[in-house]
Order: C-alpha cells, then sequence, then structure tokens
C-alpha cells in the first residue's frame, strides 16, 4: 500500500482461473469500480463446477446456478476473457505489476464463431471427450461443453504428425486419411493436391518413408499411406478436378514477370505449377516431347502407367504452364536466350546419362546404357533384348532394367551388383517383385572385364565382392582373389548410376561442383543472380517426393525473388522430435491391409500395371487405422463448412502483456488419480469409475443423458459402492490431509443416482463421515432416512472384479470382522489435489507453496499469499467446498480492491450514448431482423418466406434477412434502418435471448432508441435446431414465434431507469472476529463503518480461543484487532447497542440505536445513516445444562472452559492425570440437528495441549465422526502419535458418566472393536456445540431477513450467495450464518464486504427496469403482495396503498399475479403485454 | 381436417425452463414443432388469467414449465405457479373443458431432454384429447366455406 503511494497504482486485476471461484472475485471486482482481466487455461470458463451435475446439500442443478454467473462475466463490460490463457510471470510490486500471459491458439475466431457445429459434423476425426472424463468421444474440432462461453468452438493440434515431418514434400497423409475414412475420395485429394501435384504417380511410386515413421507401426503395422494416397487418386479424380478446375490466372491478375522452367520433370513441373498459380508467366522447356520427364522416359509402364502421368501433367499444364518440348537447351535455344527473355530462371534439368563402366571390352555390341534403355521402353518403343541379358547395378533402375528386359522377351535375366544383399540401394519391394517375376539375383559380384566374342558380348567376368565402401565411406570395392566366375550374357544392361549433361550452363557464370549445380541449401539459389535450381541436379532430388519438395521451395524462391522480399526469412526448417502416438484418439481395430497385386506369371509378359491397389472399401477400413498423431488433421474441411469463416488454421502461440494493480489465482483444484491407488482397481477393472466420472453419467447433458449405465456392458448398475477417502487422509498416497467434500460428494452422488433410478442401492464405505458444513448433517440423513442409502464404516481390504460378470467383491473391515459383498459397481471417492501446473503458477506468480503443494497463504488473512498484492481464492487455498470458494473468492476480491482503493474507478469503462429518441407520441413502427445465422436456421426454416410474412404483420414498416444478425456489419445495418424507417420498435428472430439479448438492445441504446422496445423471436434453438426433419412445420413456428414478439413489441412501454444516491457507509452488527474484520475492510475500502455490539467489549467469542489451529494464538489477533479498529478513523465503535428501528433500503438505510447514557438513566438514541448492512452476529458456545452432569459437578467442563482452564494453568487440570473429552454435545441432536464444525478439532487441539504440556496424562476423545476436515487432519494424526485414545461411538448409544470420589467414569461401546470400553477422568471436557446467539430472531424480524431452523441466519442460496440475504443491500458473515474456525470467519466478513462494495462504491445506483409497480387508485392495501413477496419488498405506505421500493425490486412478478385487484403489473411484462403476445399467437393475419 | 396438429403455449421461466429449451437446441433434441414458448422472468409470474387467456385465444394445450421445487431463482415462485395451475385446472373442470389440457412441470436448466420429452408428451397428450373446442381457426377449418 505505501508503495502504491509513491507512484499511482493501476485500477485493474488479473484474476488467474475462471471457475466458480475465478468468476466470483472477477464479477465482485468488475461490480466495485475495477477493470478485470480473467485468465482461464480452459477453452470455457465454468471450472469443475461446470463438469457437476448437482450440488449438495440443495440438489440444485450446477449448470443452472452457474450459467448466469458466466453470461454475467461474458457481457460484463469491464471483464475482459482470455480464453486458453497462462500466467507466464508477474514484475513489478504491489499496485503496479507487469504481467506476462501465454495464450495457446484456439484455431478458431471466438468473435465470429456462432457455435452452429457445422465444422463438427464435417470433421472427420474422434478423440477422448475431456469434458466427459473420457466417456464419451468428441471430434477435434469441438465445444468444450453445450453451455460453454465464451459459446465458441476449438481446435485440438498436438503438432506435425510423424508423417508429415518425414514427408520431404511435407505431404499431411494424416489429413488425406481422415478424408478417405470418410469416403471422402475427392476431398483427399484436395488434402494431397496441396502439397503433391502428383498424387497418382506419387500413389504408385514413391518410396514413402512416411510410412517407416508411421507411428500405427508400434501398434500393429504403419498405415499403408503411399497406397491410400493412389486410391485417393484413383477413386476421387474426377470430383476433384469437378471441384478444383484447372483454369489459369485471369490474365487481369497474373503478373508480369516470365519465369523460365528448364527441364520438364516432376522437380521442374512442381516449382512450374506453384509460380504460374502465384500469377506468374511460366514456361517449362524440355528435351522430351511431353512433359513428365523421367515419368515418362524412365520409369517403366507396368510401375506407372502412362495415361496417369499424362492426367497429371496437363492438369498442371492446363493452369497456364507453356510447354515448349522437343527443346534441347544448349542445342535447340541458347541459355542465353532463355535468360534473356525471363526474369528468373530454374534449372531442373535432372541427370539425363547413365554411367558406363570403363572395363576391357567396354566397346562391345550388346553392352547398353541402362537409362536410354529404359527411356526407349517407357516412351513406348521395344528396344531389342538379348536372350540372356546381365544387368549391373543393385538401385531401382537396375531392377526397372531387369523387369523391362523380361516384358521384351528376355528368356533369362539376371542382376549382379556389387552389394550383398542388405546393401542393396534397390527398395526391397522392387527386389521382391523382380524375383517373384523370376528374374535372378546375384549380389556380392563386381565386374572385372566383358568377355567379348567378334564385336559382341557373351559374358561378364566377375569376382566376389567383399566390401563396397572403405573406412572414409567411400565407394573402394574390393575383391576376392581368385573368386573369377563368368557370367554368360549376350546382352548387358549398365545401371551403375547417372550424370548429369551441363554443357549449355559453359560461360553463364553458375557454378557446378563434381558434375552438379551448387545452390545454397535454403533458398536453392545458384551462383547467379535470379537463376535456381531443383532436383537430381542439386544433388537433392533423388525420389520424385525429393524432387517435389525442391520444386516447391525453388519456386518459394523464384516468388521472393521477383517480389524482393529476403529469399531466407522464416524457411530455416528445424525438425522437432518425432511426435508420440495420441492417447485420446480410438483405435481401429483392423490390422494393415495390403495391396492387391497382378499375379507374377501373369503381369511379365506385358506391360500392364503390376499393382492393383486398393479397392474403395479397404481404402477406407484401411484408412480408419490412422490414430490421428496430431488430432487436427487439418484436412480443412471445417474452413470448407464455416459460413462466417470464422477458421484460423495458422493461429501460434501469442504473449500478451498486461499491466495491472494486483492479482488473484484461482486456478481452482485436479483430482486424485486413481490409478495410484492400485488397490481398488481403477483402469483395470471397467466397472471401477472415478467419482467425477459418475458425476458426468449423472449428468443429462453428459454421455449417456443421465442413464446410469455400466461401461462393461451398458447395464443398469444395482448395487453400488461408493469407496470413501481414495487418495485423501492418507500418507501412502501423497496426501495426509481430508479434501473436505468427498464425504458430501458420493453422499449427493448416490442420492441422485436413486432419483435416477429407484431401483439403485447405494452403499457408502466410509471413515468418518464429515458432513460439516451447513445443512449438510440434515442432507446426510435424509440421504439415510429417505433414500436409503446404507453408510458403512469400515476399511476397504480389496476390490476385485468377477472376470465372468465384471461385478466387483469388496472385501472389507468393519465391526470387529472381515467381511465381503458383491456389487455392480464401484465409485471412488477421489481426492483433491493441487491444481495442474500449481508449481508452475507459483513459479510465474513468485508466491510460495505449503506442503501439500497449495498456496501459503495467512491464517488470519486467509486470501493472502507470500507476495504482496498477490491474493488466492478457492481450492487452491485448500480443498473446501463451493460456499466456502465463493467466501474466498470475494474476500480476495476485497483484499485486491482494498489495495487499489485509491484507484478505484480508474480504469472502468463508461460508454456514452445519443439522446434517447422520445417515441410516445409516435404511431408504432416495428422493423423485424430475421436471421439465417448462416445455414443454421436457413437450411430448415424458408427464412425468406418468413421475411415475407413478417412484412404483412401489423405495425411492421420494414422487415429483411441477414446472414449473421448478430456480427458487426448487421448491427450496424440494424441502427441505420432504424434512422432511415423511423422504426420505434425492433425484432429479431434468431437466437436465445440468454446470450444475444444484450447485444441488440445496445444497437437500439447506440440508434438512441430505448432498450426495452425490442423482442426477439428465438427461431434457432427453439425451432430449426429441434424440428429438422419438418421444415414446413418448423417456417409455420417460426412465423407464429414472430408474430408472437411483434404482438408483444407493439405494447412495449420505454422504460427507464433512475438513480437513487447511496450514502456511502456500512452498519456492521457483532464486533467479533467477523465484525471487527469487516468494519476494518470497509475502512480501507474507503468507506465508514458503524461497528455496533451490544456487549461491553469487542471480541465476541475470540476472547475465549486461547489456542490456535495454526499460526498465532488467538489473544494476539485479538489484541491486534482491537488497536487497529482503535486506531482507525474509519470505523465508528458502539459497544452496549441495541438496535431499536431500521428502515430503508440498499444505498439508503436508517438504523436508530440507543446506547447507555448514565447510570441507570434512559438510552440515548442515535441514528446512524449509511447504504449496506453486514450482519455478524456470531455464535456462542452452548451451555450443555443438564448434559453429562455439566453444571452438576465441577469436574465437568466444556471444550472452551478446558481451553480457557489449561491456558491460565488451572490446579484441577495441571495436576489431572486423565482427562476426557466427550463430542457433540448439544450439536447433531435432535434440538440442534446440525454439526457445529469446529469442535473436533477445538478437542484434538487440547488434548495435543494437555499431551504437550503432560506427556503421561492420559487423553480418551469419546466422539461419533471425527471431522478434522482439510489441513486439520494433521492435529488428528499427531495427536493419536502422541497417544490420545479415540474411542468411537454410536449415535444411538451415547456414553455414559459416572460421578465417584476418585473421578469421572466414563463408559461406552467402542464401534470398531465392538468392545464396551470404560476410562476414569479427572476432568471431562463436553465438546459443547456453537448456537445461534440470543436476540437472533428480533434482529432478523427488524431487518426482514430469514433464519433457519436452528436460528441462524439464512443466506439467499447456500452454494451461490453464502454472504447474501435476499434483501438487497443486507449481507452476513461469521458463526451467525453457521458455526466456523477464525479464518473462515474472515474470509467471510472479507467477502462480505466485497458484496457490499458493490454498492458502496456507487454514489448512485441506477434502479428501475423490470420492477413492478403499483397503481395506488387500484390498490385496496390487503397485503396480499406483502405477504407474496419472497423478499418482503412490499409495505402499505403513509398513504394506505401498497408501495414498491424499486431499488428493492427482484423484478420476478409473483406479487403481480398475486394482486387480487390488479394493481400491481411487473414492467415489460405487464398483463397487456404477456396476453397480447398469446393472443398474437391466434390472430389471423391477412 | 385430419392434418389437424395442436398448438400449445408454454409458459417457461428465464432461468430454468427457457435455459433448458435452448440446451435441448444446442444438443439438437428433436420433439415436436408445436410448442410456442412464452417467456417470463418466474413462472411466478403466470396468473390464472394469462392461462386461461391462451386457452381461450385458441392454444389446444397450455403448460408452465418453472425451476425444480426448492431451486427457483426466486425462492418460491414455482410453488405459486404450481397453486394457479392446480386451480385453472379446478376452473377448466367446472366449465368443462378437460383440464389435462392444462400442465405443470418443473425441470432444471440442465435438462435439456427433459424439455424435448415434456414437448414430446405435452403434444402426445393434447393430439389423443383432440382440437380445443375453443380454438376457432380449426373450428372453421371444419364448417368449410
Amino acid at each position: 500500500m505505501s508503495r502504491a503511494k509513491e507512484t499511482k497504482a493501476n485500477g485493474s486485476v488479473l484474476v488467474v482461473g475462471a471457475g466458480i471461484a475465478g468468476m466470483q472475485s472477477a464479477l465482485d471486482l468488475a461490480e466495485s469500480g475495477y477493470l478485470v482481466h480473467l485468465v482461464t487455461d480452459e477453452p470455457s470458463i465454468g471450472g469443475k463446477m461446470a463438469q457437476l451435475d448437482k450440488t449438495f446439500p440443495t440438489n440444485d442443478c450446477a449448470m443452472c446456478l452457474m450459467g448466469p454467473k458466466m453470461t454475467d462475466c461474458q457481457n460484463h463490460p469491464n471483464i475482459d476473457l482470455y480464453t486458453m490463457t497462462t500466467l507466464a510471470g508477474v514484475e513489478g510490486e504491489a499496485g503496479n505489476f507487469k504481467v506476462k500471459l501465454r495464450a495457446q491458439p484456439r484455431y478458431v475466431d471466438v468473435e465470429e464463431c456462432t457455435a452452429c457445429g457445422e465444422c463438427e459434423a464435417v470433421c472427420p476425426v474422434r478423440a477422448r471427450d475431456e469434458f466427459n472424463e473420457g466417456l464419451g468421444e468428441r471430434r477435434a474440432i469441438y465445444k468444450q461443453f453445450p453451455q460453454a462461453v465464451p459459446n465458441a468452438y476449438l481446435i485440438e493440434k498436438r503438432g506435425t504428425p510423424p508423417c508429415r515431418q518425414t514427408c520431404p514434400a511435407g505431404c499431411n497423409a494424416q489429413g488425406y486419411a481422415a478424408m478417405i475414412g470418410e469416403g471422402k475420395f475427392g476431398d483427399a485429394l484436395e488434402v494431397i493436391e496441396r502439397r503433391i501435384p502428383f498424387p497418382g504417380i506419387c500413389g504408385r511410386i514413391c518410396h514413402h518413408p512416411c510410412e517407416s515413421e508411421c507411428n500405427r507401426g508400434e501398434i500393429d503395422e504403419p498405415l499403408s499411406i503411399a497406397a491410400l494416397k493412389r486410391a485417393a487418386a484413383d477413386y476421387g479424380w474426377e470430383e476433384f478436378v469437378e471441384n478444383h478446375p484447372p483454369t489459369p490466372v485471369p490474365e487481369g491478375e497474373r503478373r508480369e514477370e516470365r519465369v523460365a522452367v528448364i527441364g520438364g520433370g516432376p522437380a521442374g513441373l512442381t516449382a512450374a505449377f506453384d509460380l504460374v498459380r502465384r500469377g506468374y508467366r511460366v514456361t517449362v522447356y524440355d528435351a522430351l516431347p511431353a512433359p513428365g520427364g523421367l515419368l515418362i522416359g524412365g520409369i517403366p509402364r507396368y510401375r506407372l502407367p502412362r495415361e496417369i502421368v499424362e492426367r497429371e501433367t496437363q492438369y498442371l499444364l492446363a493452369h497456364g504452364i507453356e510447354f515448349v518440348g522437343n527443346t534441347r537447351v544448349g542445342e535447340d535455344i541458347s541459355f542465353e536466350e532463355i535468360r534473356s527473355k525471363h526474369a528468373a530462371v530454374v534449372l531442373a534439368v535432372g541427370l539425363p546419362r547413365g554411367r558406363s563402366l570403363p572395363l576391357p571390352g567396354a566397346e562391345a555390341e550388346g553392352i547398353v546404357e541402362g537409362l536410354a534403355f529404359l527411356r526407349e521402353a517407357a516412351l513406348g518403343g521395344r528396344p531389342p533384348v538379348g536372350e540372356k541379358v546381365l544387368i549391373i547395378g543393385g538401385g531401382n533402375a537396375a531392377m526397372d532394367a531387369a523387369r523391362t528386359a523380361l516384358r521384351l522377351g528376355a528368356a533369362e535375366v539376371h542382376v549382379a551388383c556389387v552389394e550383398a544383399r542388405h546393401e542393396m540401394l534397390a527398395h526391397e519391394w522392387e527386389i521382391e517383385e523382380a524375383l517373384e517375376e523370376g528374374v535372378k539375383l546375384h549380389p556380392a559380384w563386381g565386374p572385372q572385364e566383358y568377355i567379348v566374342e567378334g564385336e559382341k558380348v557373351v559374358g561378364v567376368r566377375m569376382q566376389r565382392c567383399l566390401s563396397v565402401f572403405d573406412a572414409e565411406g567411400r565407394f573402394n570395392p574390393q575383391y576376392e582373389p581368385g573368386s573369377d566366375r563368368v557370367f554368360e550374357a549376350d546382352m548387358v544392361i549398365l545401371c551403375i548410376g547417372q550424370a548429369s549433361e551441363l554443357g549449355f550452363l559453359e560461360g553463364s557464370g553458375v557454378e557446378t561442383s563434381r558434375g552438379l549445380i551448387a545452390v545454397d541449401e535454403l533458398t536453392l539459389a545458384t551462383s547467379e543472380d535470379g537463376i535456381f535450381a531443383c532436383g537430381d541436379i542439386t544433388g537433392r532430388g533423388a525420389s520424385v517426393v525429393e524432387a517435389i519438395a525442391g520444386g516447391h521451395e525453388a519456386a518459394e524462391s523464384v516468388a521472393r525473388y521477383l517480389e524482393g522480399r529476403d529469399l531466407r526469412e522464416g524457411r530455416a526448417k528445424e525438425k522437432g522430435e518425432k511426435l508420440p502416438p495420441p492417447e485420446t484418439t480410438p483405435r481401429h481395430p483392423a490390422g494393415r491391409h495390403s495391396v492387391r497385386m497382378a499375379d507374377p506369371a501373369e503381369r511379365a509378359r506385358d506391360f500392364r500395371e503390376v499393382s492393383l491397389g486398393f479397392d474403395r472399401e479397404t481404402a477406407v477400413e484401411e484408412a480408419k487405422r490412422c490414430v490421428h498423431c496430431g488430432i487436427c488433421s487439418e484436412c480443412l474441411q471445417c474452413e470448407q463448412a464455416c459460413e462466417k469463416n470464422a477458421l484460423r488454421h495458422q493461429d501460434a502461440e501469442r504473449e500478451i502483456e498486461l499491466e495491472v494493480g494486483s492479482i488473484i489465482l484461482a486456478p481452482g483444484y485436479s483430482l486424485f488419480d486413481a490409478e495410484l491407488a492400485g488397490e481398488y482397481g481403477y483402469g483395470l477393472y471397467r466397472n471401477v469409475l472415478t467419482s467425477i466420472e459418475f458425476e458426468r453419467l449423472l449428468s443429462s447433458s453428459g454421455p449417456t443423458k443421465g442413464e446410469v449405465v455400466r461401461p462393461s456392458d451398458g447395464a443398469h448398475p444395482r448395487r453400488i459402492a461408493f469407496i470413501q477417502c481414495v487418495g485423501s487422509r492418507d500418507v501412502s498416497c501423497d496426501a495426509e490431509y481430508c479434501s473436505s467434500i468427498c464425504c458430501m460428494y458420493s453422499t449427493k452422488e448416490a442420492v441422485i443416482a436413486k432419483e435416477h433410478d429407484p431401483d439403485i442401492e447405494p452403499t457408502i464405505f466410509y471413515l468418518d463421515v464429515r458432513s460439516y458444513g451447513k445443512k449438510f448433517d440434515l442432507y446426510v440423513q435424509s440421504a439415510r432416512e429417505n433414500y436409503g442409502v446404507r453408510y458403512v464404516r469400515s476399511m476397504i481390504s480389496s476390490v476385485k472384479e468377477d472376470p465372468r460378470t465384471a461385478n466387483l467383491i469388496i472385501r472389507y473391515y468393519t465391526d470387529g470382522e472381515l467381511r465381503e459383498e458383491e456389487f455392480d459397481m464401484v465409485v471412488l471417492a477421489v481426492g483433491v489435489r493441487p491444481p495442474t501446473g500449481a508449481e508452475d503458477l507459483a513459479r510465474a506468480a513468485g508466491i510460495e507453496l505449503n506442503e501439500y503443494g497449495f498456496a501459503r497463504t495467512d491464517p488470519y488473512d486467509p486470501t493472502r499469499t507470500t507476495r504482496e498484492g498477490v491474493f488466492v481464492a478457492g481450492a487452491f487455498q485448500r480443498p473446501q467446498d463451493i460456499p466456502d470458494t465463493v467466501m474466498n473468492a470475494s474476500a480476495a476480491a476485497a483484499r485486491a480492491s482494498s489495495l487499489l482503493a485509491e484507484v478505484r474507478g480508474d480504469m472502468v469503462r463508461e460508454k456514452s450514448y445519443p439522446e434517447e429518441r422520445d417515441v410516445s407520441g409516435e404511431e408504432v413502427r416495428v422493423g423485424v431482423f430475421v436471421c439465417r445465422c448462416g445455414i443454421n436456421i436457413a437450411s430448415v426454416v424458408d427464412v425468406p418466406a418468413v421475411v415475407e410474412y413478417a412484412r404483412g404483420l401489423p405495425g411492421v414498416v420494414h422487415a429483411e434477412e441477414s446472414v449473421y444478425t448478430c456480427s458487426q456489419d448487421s448491427l450496424k445495418k440494424i441502427r441505420t434502418r432504424i434512422q432511415e424507417h423511423n422504426l420505434n420498435r425492433v425484432v429479431v428472430a434468431s437466437c436465445t435471448i440468454r446470450t444475444h439479448q444484450p447485444l441488440f438492445r445496445e444497437a437500439l441504446r447506440e440508434a438512441g432508441l430505448n432498450q426495452f422496445l425490442f423482442e426477439m423471436a428465438n427461431i434457432r434453438d427453439q425451432c430449426s435446431w429441434v424440428h429438422r426433419d419438418y421444415p414446413d412445420l418448423a417456417t409455420e413456428k417460426a412465423k407464429d414465434l414472430v408474430k408472437m414478439a411483434v404482438s408483444k413489441v407493439r405494447e412495449h412501454r420505454p422504460l427507464h431507469l433512475s438513480p437513487v444516491p447511496v450514502v456511502q457507509k456500512a452498519l456492521v452488527i457483532g464486533g467479533g472476529v467477523a465484525g471487527m474484520t469487516a468494519a476494518l475492510e470497509v475502512a480501507e475500502q474507503g468507506y465508514e463503518a458503524f461497528l455496533v455490539d451490544r456487549e461491553r467489549e469487542l471480541g465476541g467469542m475470540l476472547r475465549r480461543l486461547r489456542f490456535p489451529v495454526e499460526g498465532q494464538a488467538p489473544p494476539e489477533l485479538l489484541e491486534s484487532l482491537l488497536a487497529r479498529v482503535d486506531a482507525n478513523p474509519r470505523v465508528h465503535v458502539y459497544t452496549e447497542a441495541r438496535i431499536e428501528d431500521f428502515s430503508g433500503h440498499v444505498g439508503h438505510f436508517q438504523t436508530t440505536i440507543s446506547l447507555p447514557h448514565g447510570e441507570g438513566g434512559p438510552r440515548k438514541l442515535v441514528q446512524l445513516d449509511h447504504g449496506v448492512v453486514i450482519v455478524a452476529t456470531g455464535a456462542p458456545e452452548f451451555r450443555p445444562d443438564g448434559h453429562y452432569l455439566y453444571g452438576e459437578d465441577p469436574r465437568v467442563l466444556t471444550g472452551t472452559e478446558l481451553e480457557e482452564a489449561v491456558a491460565r494453568g488451572d490446579a484441577r487440570v495441571s495436576e489431572a492425570t486423565s482427562v476426557a473429552m466427550i463430542q457433540c454435545v448439544g450439536s447433531r441432536d435432535e434440538e440442534r440437528n446440525y454439526c457445529s464444525r469446529t469442535c473436533c478439532t477445538q478437542s484434538v487441539k487440547n488434548a495435543l495441549e494437555l499431551k504437550r504440556r503432560r506427556p503421561d496424562m492420559d487423553v480418551f476423545v469419546f466422539y461419533r465422526d471425527m471431522r478434522t476436515y482439510g489441513f486439520n487432519e494433521r492435529l488428528y494424526r499427531e495427536a493419536r502419535e502422541a497417544g490420545v485414545l479415540f474411542i468411537q461411538f454410536a449415535d444411538e448409544d451415547r456414553p455414559r458418566v459416572e460421578a465417584r470420589e476418585d473421578g469421572l467414569y466414563v463408559a461406552a461401546r467402542d464401534l470398531l472393536s465392538g468392545r464396551e470400553v470404560t476410562v476414569r477422568a479427572d476432568i471431562l471436557a463436553l465438546a459443547a456445540g456453537a448456537v445461534a446467539p440470543e436476540g437472533t430472531a428480533e434482529l432478523a424480524s427488524a431487518l426482514k431477513v430469514p433464519v433457519d431452523e436452528n436460528g441462524f441466519l439464512l443466506e439467499t442460496h447456500i452454494k451461490l450467495g453464502p454472504m447474501d440475504f435476499p434483501s438487497q443491500g443486507i449481507f452476513l458473515c461469521g458463526s451467525g450464518h453457521s458455526p466456523k474456525f477464525i479464518s473462515e470467519a474472515i474470509y467471510q466478513a472479507q467477502g462480505a464486504v466485497a458484496r457490499a462494495a458493490q454498492f458502496l462504491s456507487r454514489d448512485q445506483l441506477m434502479v428501475g427496469g423490470v420492477v413492478s409497480v403499483v397503481d395506488p387508485d387500484k390498490c385496496a392495501a390487503c397485503l396480499t403482495c406483502v405477504r407474496a413477496c419472497p423478499y418482503s419488498v412490499p409495505f402499505i405506505n403513509d398513504d394506505g396503498v401498497a408501495e414498491i421500493e424499486a431499488v428493492q425490486c427482484q423484478g420476478c412478478g409473483i406479487c403481480a399475479s398475486e394482486c387480487p385487484a390488479k394493481a400491481i403489473q411487473l414492467q415489460h411484462y405487464t398483463d397487456q403485454q404477456v396476453r397480447e403476445k398469446v393472443r398474437g399467437l391466434f390472430a389471423e393475419v391477412i | 381436417m385430419s392434418e389437424w396438429t395442436p398448438k400449445i403455449v408454454a409458459f417457461c421461466c428465464y432461468y430454468c425452463a427457457y435455459s433448458a429449451a435452448d440446451l435441448a437446441g444446442s444438443m439438437r433434441l428433436q420433439y415436436p414443432p408445436n410448442i410456442r414458448v412464452v417467456e417470463l422472468p418466474c413462472t411466478g409470474k403466470v396468473d390464472v388469467g394469462v392461462l386461461l387467456a391462451a386457452l381461450e385465444a385458441g392454444a389446444d394445450g397450455v403448460y408452465v414449465a418453472g425451476c425444480l421445487e426448492g431451486d427457483c431463482h426466486f425462492l418460491k415462485g414455482n410453488f405459486r405457479a404450481k397453486q394457479r395451475v392446480a386451480y385453472a385446472k379446478r376452473l377448466l373442470e367446472e366449465i368443462g373443458l378437460e383440464p389435462e389440457r392444462l400442465e405443470m412441470y418443473n425441470l432444471s436448466g440442465s435438462m435439456g431432454p427433459r424439455f424435448a420429452e415434456i414437448a414430446q408428451e405435452m403434444t402426445e397428450r393434447i393430439t389423443k384429447l383432440g382440437p380445443s373446442p375453443l380454438n376457432r381457426q380449426h373450428r372453421k377449418g371444419e364448417v368449410g366455406p
């Protein structure tokens, strides 16, 4: 704070985590004058609570509770949402932090996405649905859950799959496999064509390095990727060409520059194709008559049919490439001439010459060069062959020559090479196919001499080759002397390598090296400006796919060169780590399919294609084997499906820097990995689920739509066991602490399961039932009594599956014996763990963690971390339930806000609007805008017909349709139409008011119309989406809905909000720890507080506590609080005060208090004016008179009395040798049917203190359930280790106490052993619960706030409103709400101030709008409304008629409907308006 | 008029039933296109008058859909609605109109499937009952030109 004053602080707050805690903090702050940056690493806000079905103890639907908060967060002008974003670092100090965020790409533009789901429908990839805990599947493009906020899709991408990474040309094999898997061959071809312009060619002759890297190989065998490519070309060509006809770039868009490509092989054609598509004028020169290079003049036709090459090369040329054939550069045209005519040249001339073997006899007839031989044959000629042909060489060309010779009629074909069989360069499959056809192979033989007779060759003398390469790796074959053998042959074909013909470059300046063109590795630039090279001639292009890769690179360089861009920038490619197979995509069970081949004996006779490829069905099956390593296959089907162009596949991670004044960390928690507790068989037995999985099964939007079924067989389970404390209270699982929530959530799950299916018999195996929260015990009782949930206190020994039935047999220890029982399903109550990435977050935020991995916080300032200005909210503090989370989330907001109090309001956004048009005198002029929602509405509903229909409705002067009415341009159009047509009412027929009404109302305001002159018709969610099969009826319905909306809007009247001034002061009732904290917090926020207590001294229950649960001793806390209160000029203390009168409303309450005034004199009255009230009345300890001799025997004390006695060194205690304690005295009984929450820990704490002071003392604790929840579990363990004996008694079998001379004898039956236990004690301490203080009912009645059946104050909502009352402006905190610990009272008090600050921080409140209004002339003052209002708002005023303060009205309309005289109307929903809407439906339209 | 299909008005509270209808939409659950939703802040706003007015105007069926009991956003508005629906049903009986044409339902905002189910149930029920005698459009159809 002090530092913040030196430089002006920043009035915005960063909230990390957007579960219920983060949202609560964000909303509290945004409502009280701060700009909030709300960050979540998830795609939607909502956190864990969004996954829950119902919530305890009210069985409320979790999403219903949260939905409005989620929408509020999204729509709040002072909350900026950042999804999929993490905190990367924090610099600076409290008041002025600089934070760095890292945003992961969504690949979908959140602003543009309308969540129509068209993308999802076409996405071919299925993946595990994490939101449903893997119980269902989703697509690679998905929405996290149906109610996600922002309501937008995202894509999961893991990285580049190995197939694509390995492909030299970067072809997206996963993408086209995905398309083929869907039977979309044409689309598959489109994916291939992006990188491979020769799909049918590559599908046949590519050496497919992708297949060796394919991750499917780790499961069984790699995918047949190459064969799939061929299948795409075989079955998708026509469709592809139809969808992508080869059209040249239109003349107007073409560039002037001309580029020459020399060489029409795959490299040259790829370069030419890329360039021509970029608009360049490209000419390809080639020596052959047709394009294709080696494809037509090298590869034999039985491997690559000529028509395939022609089809694919012609398709490329048809894009506008000029092909000049039969032209040998250097002979038919000079290189200089080409250079002079073109702005750039690509040399892709290949290696057209075969190498010769200069051995004796090399000039003889019958020795031919392999490349020339193959070229002639491939071009369709029939070169003569001998009877017995010997091929020299072991590469692919040798195999080609051998098989070609066979087909040309050779009787015998032999292949000899220096390499050993395993060293041969030819691909294995080429060798195998040759062998199948009858070629004889002679590996490791090297030629020494041709044997010549006359002029003709008759054989070759060979020697055994011992090694091919020398130690340096140079070609240097070593032969075995004397191993000579003559291979007879009348024809020898040399296939020993290729050479270049670069004579035409002489004098050009293009440097060569060892017969190749020297190029830059990255850019393929030659030594001459504007000349590039690719393919074989660069030494990098030995295969077609490498040639293609070079072609792409050369084209890129040419384009950059001609466009004057940097040739190198961003091109260096780093080959990342190989992506392992994903665990989250389902695996198709089939094994690899092999490609059909023609019969070897048949096929060797002619040049027909030998490989027959896949048939369609096999191709689809094979494609489905893909495991989708990248998850998203980048097939881009979604891009085509999205009418809004919302896809952003190129998105990358972004860094965001923000300046904020304060930070709240609310990352939530993670759940224990149940596989680590092996004894329960999770992950092994199919019907063992975790509690969160079970929660999803229960959810009506879950994978089974709320049907409880067994994963093993889909059957309905009858006997369900819930096992508690899995990964909690277990040092072996590294979690000593209690997770605090599992007892309750298991009870809830058991109850809800029973509601879903009454046949279910739930059993809960537990150690202690820890239902310590408000109304929790009642809930457990109801589960037992009304739902028949069975609770078994036990230790689980094992869970085993019966493999036949998949049932589970549980062995457990209870009541002194081992039992066995069979269940249909087991649900593990998995414990709470620190949030995933807690350590990274702590490091980034610069805070410390505690020994359990949660944030280290101050017990008496529970949201404060070890770094000033950084606070923590929710379960990151410790495991806790939702009400506690909400409380401390608000507390964190209060702390962050008081730190920045002086800059409150600095950063908030105020918007100004044009002056509102007065439409009162105007006739009704309605404008109707009907949305097509892309095709979401328009594909079912006949939108033009609805528009036409709307035009004819009474009052409508304008109607039109738009593609997306919510888009910015459409909103602008609405504003324009309002002006043009002088509209004074607007109807939008599109989607739901829940998400879109604020947007359209805003448009009205911006156009100067009152925002209430608006109505929506939901023709998407309520019509097109749900009546897909009935387009005619859906259109009729859409018309009806529009008619109804028009009927109602005609009756709409402008509603105005009016200001009510706020007295920016708070009244705090109760001066205990909660009240003092609240008053101080109000003061720190910058406002005044009246702290009122009826006692003589402040302090309340805190005065009586001596020993801490953790941290500082309570007396020290008391002292510091009193000193701070005393020193704070903004806190005004009134002790011995009584509230005499209370009136007013939020913003301005008037409270009259009376104070003592002299001895016995009349009390002095003081009137306090304040804007809010915080009730902090506390709860004193119960006086257990009549229980266990209390009040009769001086040796019987209460727990607190014991604490006091120990602290003051009372001899009765310090000299005692034995102390007994009995729990639940005055708690959890018929009279006070609730748990007092703190007494277990207090007894344990006292027991430990006694043991510390006197280790030989015997200490006995008689208990029912030891409720040391959260981190307090440690004290319980320490007490047991210190020798404190814990004896559990049954609820119905309470201990008996007998007073004797020598002590008090306590007897009880111990539950676990089943034996009777009697102990003697010098002192008996009764853990007397907390009770609501006297006078609560009177106070509640004066404030008009409710109390519960136990006399505690009753909040608006147990789950999400734990500090709010139904009456606006009145808040509660402390034990008056329900019993609680000091730290809990503190954060609830701070939280209550945050809630109050939304009013305190404004100088005026804007009230009105949808509120009830009384017509005094009609009112008969019958009091019906006074009784009906759930908020006690209506009252009979001085005029004797009912009055409803707009500032207090919640707008439900209950009073309006109850009023017998119809004197009350709910504005915007008046009887007239609602009836018109209904009548409108049936009105006839002419 | 064999093509007759009922027209049913559903008064839905904003917090639960309307949300459930939205959810049914985003889950693409298909249900009969007979339901016309009138959204209200709370079913506590539904009075007997508007229920009868809907039937009088020609609705073949009417139902009120509010939050689950105990979950009302406005604490107890749905209980009020329940009472009024029960009362209005008695009135219908008295005037000789089938009380089954009117119903009260409770569901939470996450019960999209239940919303669709209710629409189905109500459509089937009213289809069985046939057109409301107060359905003038239908009567006109019967009389013919």
